[in-house]
């Protein structure tokens, strides 16, 4: 006797539900071991985990605080994976936008923010964009494999980066009468370029509307749009797609220019909404913790808002472990990994289901 | 993929478990306002002092958080500061303390915001990258206390704090030179922030002034950990003939390149970098820099219980501590300042100089063993053998002029000190040091 894994032919929504709930309890009986381990009641620790992440200000506001970039990248994400190109490289075009907005921000004087903000928003979504595009047209053009170049044009930029914040953009920054230099950071970016924030929060409320706008308009321009056709024919049947006379470079470049703006965009809220300088640790994997987000939300914008909504109350959450437990970093990492992996072994289990051969 | 179960499955979720907080929400802590009346010695009267304070049951108690940029597991950095935390929080029953490992900068405000948000009362942030998110959180919440590591800006309730290193690595150049063969010493630095300029620099000065024709040659990483880079970077200084190296980097990658190449037949010295790293090195760690973060975090927060720091009085408050106050420590392991293997080498070079104690003892032409004792003792660190005394003054400071830089300019007159704050920016080269071009 054997098992096979045979795909479904229809998602029954009742398995969809089943499977899912049902792997979120299997992961968190798993972690439980991990706590146990650790000579903690593993209820209490789950209680406290969402009470704090989801139950109270702070919690609730940081979430949404990672969630802006997240949804940015997964909505990007999400609509090229659907062309069926592995875009790996979003940190790299978050990074292009931010680098685009700060010399903007740096340079551009005090105007109306009604010009100034769009403007920063506008050179990171280009910026993102451009370093989308060369993975594309060398995977449309030489077939260059693009989970290669996508990551390869990451790590350009960030030695570029590097350079840049250890050399010609190092700050000299004076405070009171003395002034310090040398420092392995660039100058904050004036004032009037910071984007408002919500009172008393982290919130930098225009990247977290041009995130939910965002979203709707990937839905939009994938199931209503003859270039979202395009892109889903071309994901779903390559060779069907060019019967068809559909042109692979123009669908592909197209979704990694919305995907790599988007991701631009997601740097511009970092930047110019948190950090408002860049050090050394500028990025915080915002690029590539969308790849996940993105293959579990899919492109429905309510699913894909709740997804990561949900990822950014799980780094709340392990923040809060640490400071409530004391847990060391290693264990915090492991209880995510295996909420995803078995979230993600789950989604396995809704495409196919198993059946016993003799 | 998409599904509205999934959504409608999670809104729900999270109905319950707002439900859930507010049954389980924890009980706040009281205000009360004391009023005292103190009568002071000597003085006929009283005087009358109200107090405003919130008191948790068990009376008087202070809760520091401390947040680390790196994992504690570094043997580094982050290490230090988490075993200077544990001893200050084993030390006082008044203290109750918590640490958040692995933190972005981008993350740091947010996690001083959970803190704050669950009681805790004194934040530590301990690296640079944490100064403009420590600022802005310390502006929100002027009832807390803030204290940053190695930064220079500060609030009526933030200070700053930094255990220096120059003394030590200037200790440190005084053998290098002594033992180097080739004349050729090697540098692996983290990063050229004035930090590790100035520390490159005291280390050179040091080598000069036991070896007028040798020289330090500087290798940058680019990364604060990075085991694989300062290991390519030892090896290539060594392959230049490089045959001591000290270094900037949390790993013990360079002791570890050197006691390779000590076990292959080829002499190569190194100096310790921050923890104890004797046990990669055994033959070949001759001395180096050692931290107790602990002396500085045991006064901060001894003060801040006994009331001498407040809300209020830390905008001037900048502990930079170095060998007096024995916030740093020079030796490969604790409480052994040089490795005895190589004493008797040392003991074997003269220096031409001549050298006065806060005594009077005057010495004349000390070999290089002596040497490094006196000048502990000049510093305010004596080491009687067995421990180390503290005495409150310094009568030497390495960074005394005349000095000149790379391009043979003279940067600091005879007789004079760099203060403070030029040391703090510091962006050129000392004399006999061979590194990469440094900005303004």
């Amino acid at each position: 006797m054997r098992i096979r894994a045979v795909r479904r032919l229809e998602v029954s929504k009742r398995n969809l539900v089943t499977v899912r709930i049902l792997s979120v309890i299997v992961a968190l009986l798993t972690a439980s071991l991990v706590f146990l381990a650790y000579g903690l009641n593993p209820l209490e620790v789950y209680r406290s985990i969402f009470l704090n992440a989801f139950a109270t200000e702070i919690g609730l506001t940081e979430s949404v605080v990672r969630m802006i970039p997240l949804l940015l990248v997964s909505s990007g994400l999400a609509l090229v994976f659907r062309t069926g190109f592995w875009n790996i490289g979003a940190e790299g075009q978050l990074l292009a936008g931010a680098m685009a907005s700060y010399l903007l921000a740096v340079e551009l004087p005090e105007l109306s923010p009604l010009i100034l903000l769009p403007a920063l928003f506008a050179v990171g979504f280009v910026a993102g964009a451009i370093w989308g595009i060369p993975p594309a047209v060398l995977k449309a053009k030489l077939n260059v494999n693009e989970v290669i170049s996508t990551l390869m044009l990451y790590y350009v930029l960030y030695w570029v980066f590097q350079h840049l914040i250890h050399g010609p953009w190092k700050a000299r920054e004076k405070v009171g009468k003395l002034t310090y230099g040398g420092f392995a950071h660039t100058e904050v970016i004036p004032e009037h370029s910071q984007l408002p924030l919500l009172p008393g929060t982290r919130i930098h409320w225009p990247t977290l509307i041009i995130a939910v706008v965002a979203s709707v308009l990937v839905y939009f321009l994938l199931t209503r749009t003859p270039w979202g056709y395009e892109m889903r024919v071309v994901g779903s049947n390559p060779d069907a797609a060019k019967a068809a006379g559909i042109s692979y470079l123009k669908a592909v470049t197209l979704a990694m220019m919305v995907s790599g703006g988007l991701a631009g965009l997601a740097g511009v809220g970092e930047l110019c909404g948190i950090q408002k300088r860049f050090t050394p640790e500028f990025l915080s994997g915002y690029g590539f913790s969308g790849i996940i987000t993105a293959w579990l939300g899919g492109t429905n914008p309510i699913s894909l808002i709740i997804t990561n909504f949900l990822y950014g109350g799980l780094l709340v959450g392990g923040e809060y472990i640490m400071i409530t437990y004391r847990l060391p970093i290693g264990v915090v990492d492991m209880f995510n990994g295996i909420i995803l992996f078995f979230v993600l072994a789950g989604e396995f289990f809704i495409k196919y289901e198993l059946r016993r051969e003799k | 993929m998409t599904s509205t179960q999934w959504a409608a499955l999670s809104i729900i979720l999270l109905l319950v478990g707002v439900a859930l907080g507010y049954l389980f929400a924890p009980t706040t802590t009281v205000t009360v306002t004391q009023t005292k009346t103190v009568g002071q010695a000597g003085q006929a009267g009283t005087t009358t002092v109200t107090v405003t304070k919130t008191i948790s049951p068990e009376g008087k108690k202070i809760k520091a958080a401390f947040i680390y940029v790196g994992p504690i597991g570094d043997i580094g950095w982050t290490y230090a500061h988490h075993q200077a935390k544990e001893m200050v929080d084993k030390k006082y029953d008044w203290l109750e303390t918590t640490h958040v490992e692995s933190v972005a900068p981008a993350d740091a405000a947010g996690v001083i915001e959970q803190l704050i948000s669950q009681g805790y009362d004194v934040i530590f942030t301990t690296s640079f990258d944490f100064m403009d998110p420590t600022l802005e959180e310390a502006k929100k919440h002027p009832d807390k206390i803030f204290w940053h590591c190695a930064g220079y800006k500060r609030a009526p309730n933030m200070g700053t704090y930094f255990a220096d290193f120059y003394q030590i690595y200037y200790l440190n150049g005084l053998m290098a030179g002594a033992l180097s063969k080739t004349k050729k010493i090697g540098y692996v630095a983290a990063h050229l922030i004035p930090e590790v300029v100035r520390h490159i620099n005291a280390f050179a000065l040091g080598v000069k002034e036991v070896c007028a024709d040798c020289k330090v040659y500087v290798r940058e990483i680019g990364a604060w950990y990075d085991p694989t880079k300062a290991r390519q970077a030892a090896e290539s200084l060594i392959s230049e003939g490089v045959d001591v190296l000290a270094f900037t980097e949390d790993s013990p990658a360079v002791v570890q390149v050197a006691q390779e190449h000590y076990q292959k037949g080829e002499r190569v010295l190194a100096f310790g970098h921050y923890s104890p790293m004797e046990k990669f090195g055994k033959d070949v760690c001759v001395s180096g820099q050692l931290v107790h973060w602990e002396k500085i975090y045991d006064d901060i927060l001894s003060k801040i219980y006994a009331g001498s720091y407040s809300t209020d009085n830390l905008e001037d408050v900048d502990y930079w501590w170095k060998l007096k106050e024995g916030s740093v420590e020079l030796g490969c392991t604790f409480n052994q300042p040089i490795n005895p293997k190589f004493v008797n080498e040392l003991k074997s070079v003269k220096v031409q100089e001549t050298v006065q104690l806060p005594n009077g003892t005057i010495l004349e032409n000390p070999d290089v063993y002596t040497l490094v004792m006196a000048r502990l003792i000049q510093m305010g660190a004596i080491w009687t053998g067995s421990k180390w005394i503290y005495a409150n003054d310094e009568t030497f400071d390495p960074f005394t002029g005349p000095i000149y830089d790379n391009n043979g300019n003279l940067k600091v007159l005879p007789g004079q000190r760099i203060g403070h704050d030029e040391l703090w920016s510091m962006q050129w080269w000392v004399e006999n040091v061979v590194g990469p071009p440094l900005g303004g």
